[in-house]
């Protein structure tokens, strides 16, 4: 986060709070602080809560709750316990917002509430704030927070019913699912059961036979007949079984061993079900799919198991013996499928879940193969998607489950966009990042960008070499062919900017027209141009400005420059004195001083700018904002220009006492000299800009564009330049821009004077 | 340098340009070679195949023919054909547009005669004014003139008198610039009437030039011998030495860049009063086309300081530290590439260590502007530099004339064949009041070295001096 978003933040705060600007500097220096150190939350979060605890009236609530969130892996709990631990133990700010919580309250009716309930009050609100919420965005947070102590409940619903809101996606479940309960193969509720005797009544070798028959029932989801099953409450948590309690103890234990692999079972079984239906996303039913895959092994093992009872022959012990391995998968596998359900993950975040399991059962083979098998099954549609992404910038995400997305809003105009386009139209959300890609998210992100773009620009490009992505947790072969699809878009794309569309051709073409670069143009323009120039805004006619603007360029040395036909001008009703206050007050309170404008005083040259027709793709790098700041330095340029332009007038009138009497001429001496330092100002000034700040920023630019890698360096390095100059040639500086124009205001006024004087 | 013997006026005019006389054309011959040379232009003013780089502009000083040759802005004018027909026996005959000659019907020249040449311009006045005006009006934004030629001779000082007064009524607000080039006083002159001619066109080049860049043939020719180790200069090579001067300042006129992309935003800054308008020259690295120069490195603070050692001025007047003489201002045009932080580290450097003396009544400091260099020359030097700098030490020159003048008039000594001519025969008040001019400017140079020399008035000068 830059620093001005940060003074941003705090003014926004500041302005909210009413608190003293003094206290908002340090708070800014703090924030910035630290910003910076927002990475190493993991290990201060658990002091955090410690602190937190220690002053909430109820720990253990709190506690757990941390927990709970903890558990359900959202994002940001980390930095919002350290935020709020923050708050109560800085004196200075935990009384400030006590101030105002209560100022706002008595406003609003309310009775005061101490910090301290408000922040437990906000722990358990944080969950929804939390889903919107960006790490590092402390201040904003911060502010939201705020309102929500305002009234919590309020927002909190309001946010509870944002979410509902959300349509599912994909087609509809059909109603028979849930109308036919049968179709389960998970336990089915009944709603009566046949009575029979205690199973303890009969000897010790039947019950351990029509135990194991229920618990080979059981593991299928079939309800036993002296095993009951009660359902949970949650549907990711195992069912309760019940068992006869009549049955022998040792046998009873034995049993009470193996049920919970009938436990896993249903949930396996419920997991898949629910996560069968279409809204769960593809990912969700990839695994499914693999789950299913596994499972139908397990059900191999039943039929086995059943066979040797029908024979006789099996006993718990050995029952117990077979599934033991068994047991240990099935029970991985609820878990894993419990985190799932219960964080209620989808796409990415699903393989992120199932990536660090697998990373954690380093060192349990057997299981850590089934992992491995279960997300490779899982990551296959999510591959794909990458692949398409990477190899043709295509994104086929109908559940959005993908990390990028594309916030294209109907269709625009090519020209339109591109203003936003690069910053805005594609973004990724981390959330939908499986970790195994977190470290390449930026670059995954960028290749489909530049693949877009290349298409955009009428060109279909498709990586050459499309080998197929595959998930494999310990070698990343994957990160090998990002990596090169990569490479390929980012070469391809500078070299459609650089070489076809001619990139620094264009920026030099800018350079000739807005720095003046091309000086014999200028002068030719501006002689050309002066006499409709001077006249009143509303009385210059844009065509014959247009016109004469055309001849300049045909009759300068511009003309064997061949993107000239892309200049034109342009009447802006404000002056760049005024333009560029409004542009740095923005976020002071001077803005409305300087709002009113005069247009009716304003003279053409005034207000006289170029334009540039920019076509994409060059229009990413020249985009709106940059065109306005090249404009702004021209005008910049270009009044310092006719001013000297003017001085040189007087100079030639001045020539005139060449032939007056030796006497009177020299009554004229301290205009002479007047005159003289005024030239020498200006020509000082136009030099330092144009050589010492332009000149110099511009190859530095130049030599930084010969060992450009990516398009992003480009964007860069260009409005570094752009930025540099700004600020170099001081019209960032209202202090300095205020006096530079009004010495060149009073040039102007000693210009016109003689000028007067003379004819 | 051109004998005083022959002399020749060429004009140059701006964005539309011209020249004259016989030295005048000698060096302008040399000059329109250079360019030739620069833009890539073959003799006839064809543009040369390898020529494909368009980041010059050629209309300046060229206009383009229907049939696509290059034609210099540019006439020839003299009252004796030697010179011009050496012209035109040249590979550049082709050159010029024959319309733009003029040689005088009677060719008998001037006859040295500064009064010869000026009442001869009288009599070819509607001739010559046809192809000026012609000229003048066939370009879209004529900024100035540019004269070339002798101030000793007859045609140079006397036609170039007349065309500067003319010129100067019929465009008054066109800029008017000059090469001017003065005698060497080092060798005696066959010239005898040449205080004479010197002063009255000195009077001119006062009133009416607006630029008067200084060429002064003493030290172009000790600069020849001395720095460039030629023991005989001949005049091919010393007007190599001049015509590298024109072309580098007008360099960037023909190369636009950022700035000084016309010819009054370079002299508007070195003349702040109108008066004190000649300028003093100084280049380096000096090089003769021929020979290979010693290899060294150049860099901008060598050039800059170089510049400023009188060895390297184009003009012989004694250079001390210790008078009161002083810098008006100085314009150094810098080639090659050079990055412009070193630049304001030189400035820098030649600031601290006091190198230049400034006046003290207006601003001082070395403005500097950088042209590109020609793509289609060689060059052995990354760096060079061009010096044009109002001094007032230059009327050291004048006071040398009003000398010599001075003695020739105590003897009244060759003014027969000045008295021929009518503007003299009645009185000789021209030269006095030429004589009077000069001493004013040369008065004007010496106060512009005190401080309060915005509150000084002529007045009490002049009667101081008398």
């Amino acid at each position: 986060m830059s620093e001005f978003s940060v003074h941003h933040h705090v003014s926004e705060l500041v302005a909210f709070f009413g608190i003293s600007p003094a206290l908002a500097e340090q708070c800014t220096e703090t924030l910035k602080a630290s910003v910076n150190r927002s990475d190493d939350t993991q290990a201060s979060s658990s002091s955090a809560v410690k602190t937190l605890s220690e002053l909430s009236k109820n720990p253990q609530v709190l506690v757990s709750k941390y927990e709970e969130l903890k558990s359900r892996n959202i994002r940001d709990v980390d930095p919002l316990v350290v935020l709020l631990s923050g708050v109560q133990s800085d004196p200075e700010i935990k009384k400030v917002i006590e101030d105002i919580t209560k100022q706002k309250y008595e406003e609003e009716g309310f009775s005061y509430v101490p910090v301290i309930d408000i922040v437990d009050d906000i722990t358990p609100a944080s969950e929804t704030v939390l889903t919107e919420a960006e790490l590092g965005r402390l201040r904003e947070r911060l502010l939201r927070e705020s309102q929500v102590v305002h009234a919590p409940s309020e927002a909190c619903i309001a946010l509870d019913s944002n979410d509902k809101k959300s349509i599912p996606l994909g087609p509809q479940t059909p109603d028979w699912l849930l109308n036919r309960p049968y179709l389960s193969i998970d336990f089915i509720k009944r709603d009566h059961q046949e009575f029979v005797g205690p199973l303890g009544e009969v000897p010790c070798s039947s019950q351990e036979h029509k135990l194991i028959e229920d618990i080979l029932h059981l593991m299928m989801g079939i309800e036993g007949i002296y095993i009951t099953v009660e359902h949970p409450l949650n549907s990711y948590d195992p069912p309760k079984f019940t068992v006869d309690p009549t049955v022998d103890l040792s046998l009873g234990q034995f049993v009470s061993r193996i049920l919970p692999l009938c436990g896993c079972y249903s949930q396996l079984a419920r997991f898949i079900e629910d996560k069968s239906q279409y809204h769960h996303g593809l990912i969700n039913h990839a695994l499914c799919a693999a789950i299913n895959v596994l499972l139908k092994d397990y059900m191999l093992l039943i039929t086995q198991l059943e066979e040797k009872h029908r024979q006789w022959d099996l006993t718990l012990h050995k029952l117990f013996f077979y599934i033991e391995k068994t047991m240990g998968v099935m029970d991985m596998l609820a878990c894993i499928t419990k985190v799932i359900s219960k964080s209620g993950a989808h796409g990415g975040a699903v393989l992120s879940l199932l990536h660090d399991r697998t990373l954690s059962l380093t060192g349990c083979g057997h299981l850590q193969n089934v992992m491995i098998y279960l997300t490779q099954a899982a990551a296959e549609p999510y591959m794909s998607m990458l692949s398409k992404w990477l190899y043709r910038g295509i994104i086929n995400d109908y559940y959005q489950e993908f990390m990028v997305v594309d916030r294209e809003t109907g269709n625009v105009e090519v020209e339109d966009i591109t203003d936003e386009y690069w910053e805005k139209r594609y973004a990724i959300i981390p959330q939908k990042v499986p970790t195994f890609l977190k470290t390449h998210d930026n670059i995954i992100l960028r290749t489909g960008k530049y693949l877009n773009v290349i298409r955009q620009s009428g060109q279909n490009v498709e990586s050459p070499e499309q080998q197929n992505l595959t998930y494999s947790a310990m070698d990343a072969s994957y990160s090998d062919v990002i990596e090169r699809t990569y490479n390929f878009a980012s070469k391809r794309l500078l070299e459609l900017l650089m070489k076809e569309n001619d990139l620094m051709g264009r920026l030099r073409s800018v350079k000739h027209y807005f720095l003046l670069d091309q000086g014999d143009f200028v002068v030719q323009l501006m002689s050309l141009c002066e006499d409709e120039l001077r006249k009143n805004i509303d009385d210059v006619l844009p065509n014959r400005l247009q016109s004469l603007l055309e001849l300049a360029l045909r009759t300068s040395a511009a003309k064997y420059d061949m993107y000239k036909d892309d200049i034109v001008c342009k009447l802006l009703p404000i002056t760049l004195m005024n333009h560029m206050q409004r542009i740095l007050s923005i976020e002071t309170d001077e803005q409305d001083f300087y709002m009113q404008e005069d247009r009716l005083q304003l003279s053409g040259l005034q207000g006289f700018t170029l334009g540039y027709r920019v076509t994409w793709p060059v229009s990413l790098v020249l985009d709106r904002k940059s065109i306005t700041c090249y404009q702004m330095i021209f005008r910049h340029l270009f009044f310092c220009k006719h001013v000297e332009k003017l001085l040189c007038r007087v100079w030639v009138s001045d020539k005139v006492t060449k032939s007056f009497p030796l006497s009177a001429s020299h009554t004229y001496s301290s205009a002479f000299a007047l005159r003289q330092c005024m030239l020498n100002f200006i020509q000082n000034i136009e030099y330092y800009m144009m050589f010492e700040v332009i000149e110099r920023n511009w190859q530095t630019f130049l030599s930084k564009m010969q060992k450009v890698e990516n398009v992003d360096e480009v964007l860069d390095f260009h409005s570094d330049f752009i930025s540099s100059v700004l600020k170099d040639c001081m019209l960032t500086s209202p202090e300095l821009l205020r006096i530079i124009s009004k010495l060149t205001s009073i040039c102007v006024s000693f210009a016109n004077f003689i000028e007067v004087r003379i004819d | 340098m051109c004998n005083i013997e022959d002399i020749t006026l060429s004009f140059i005019s701006f964005p539309i340009g011209r020249r004259l006389g016989q030295c005048g054309n000698q060096i302008g011959f040399e000059f329109w070679k250079k360019l030739c040379a620069e833009h890539g232009l073959s003799p006839e003013g064809i543009l040369e195949d390898y020529a494909t780089e368009g980041t010059d502009r050629k209309d300046v000083f060229f206009y383009q023919a229907d049939d696509e040759h290059y034609i210099p802005r540019s006439v020839l004018l003299d009252l004796e054909p030697r010179v011009i027909h050496s012209i035109m026996n040249s590979p550049y005959a082709k050159l010029y547009n024959p319309e733009n000659i003029y040689m005088s019907k009677q060719g008998g020249g001037a006859g040295n005669n500064w009064a010869c040449g000026f009442s001869q311009g009288d009599r070819i006045y509607d001739e010559v004014f046809d192809i000026i005006d012609r000229e003048a009006d066939g370009s879209d934004s004529l900024e100035g003139f540019v004269l070339c030629h002798s101030i000793a001779g007859g045609t140079g000082s006397g036609l170039g008198s007349y065309l500067l007064e003319r010129l100067n009524d019929r465009y008054p607000k066109k800029l008017i610039q000059t090469y001017s080039v003065f005698p060497n006083q080092d060798e005696i002159s066959d010239v005898v009437v040449q205080p004479y001619n010197s002063l009255l066109t000195l009077k001119r080049l006062t009133r009416n030039a607006d630029c008067v860049v200084v060429l002064d043939n003493t030290a172009l020719n000790r600069i020849a011998v001395d720095r460039l180790h030629i023991t005989n200069p001949s005049f091919s090579q010393i007007n190599s030495l001049v015509s590298n001067i024109m072309s580098v300042s007008t360099a960037t006129l023909r190369y636009p860049s950022y700035m000084n992309n016309d010819l009054i935003s370079l002299i508007a800054p070195l003349i702040p009063t109108p008066r004190l308008h000649f300028l003093m020259t100084g280049f380096t690295p000096l090089t003769t086309g021929q020979e290979v120069a010693s290899v060294r490195k150049t860099s901008v603070l060598d050039v800059m300081r170089r510049l400023l050692q009188p060895k390297n001025m184009m003009v012989s007047t004694p250079m001390d530290r210790n008078t009161q003489h002083c810098y008006i201002s100085i314009l150094n045009i810098i080639q090659g590439e050079v990055d412009p932080t070193q630049v304001h580290k030189s400035l820098q450097r030649i600031r601290e260590q006091k190198m230049v003396q400034f006046i003290s009544w207006g601003p001082s400091a070395i403005q500097v502007a950088f042209s590109k260099k020609s793509p289609y020359i060689q060059c052995a030097h990354k760096v060079s530099g061009l010096m044009l700098a109002n001094h007032t030490n230059i009327s050291a020159l004048f006071e040398r004339t009003l000398h010599q003048y001075d003695k020739l008039r105590k003897r009244e000594a060759f003014l027969d064949q000045f008295r021929k001519e009518a503007m003299f025969s009645e009185s000789l008040d021209e030269l006095d009041s030429s004589r009077e001019v000069v001493q004013q400017l040369v008065d004007e140079y010496v106060a512009a070295t005190s401080p309060d020399y915005l509150s000084w008035r002529p007045d009490q000068a002049s009667s101081a001096a008398s």
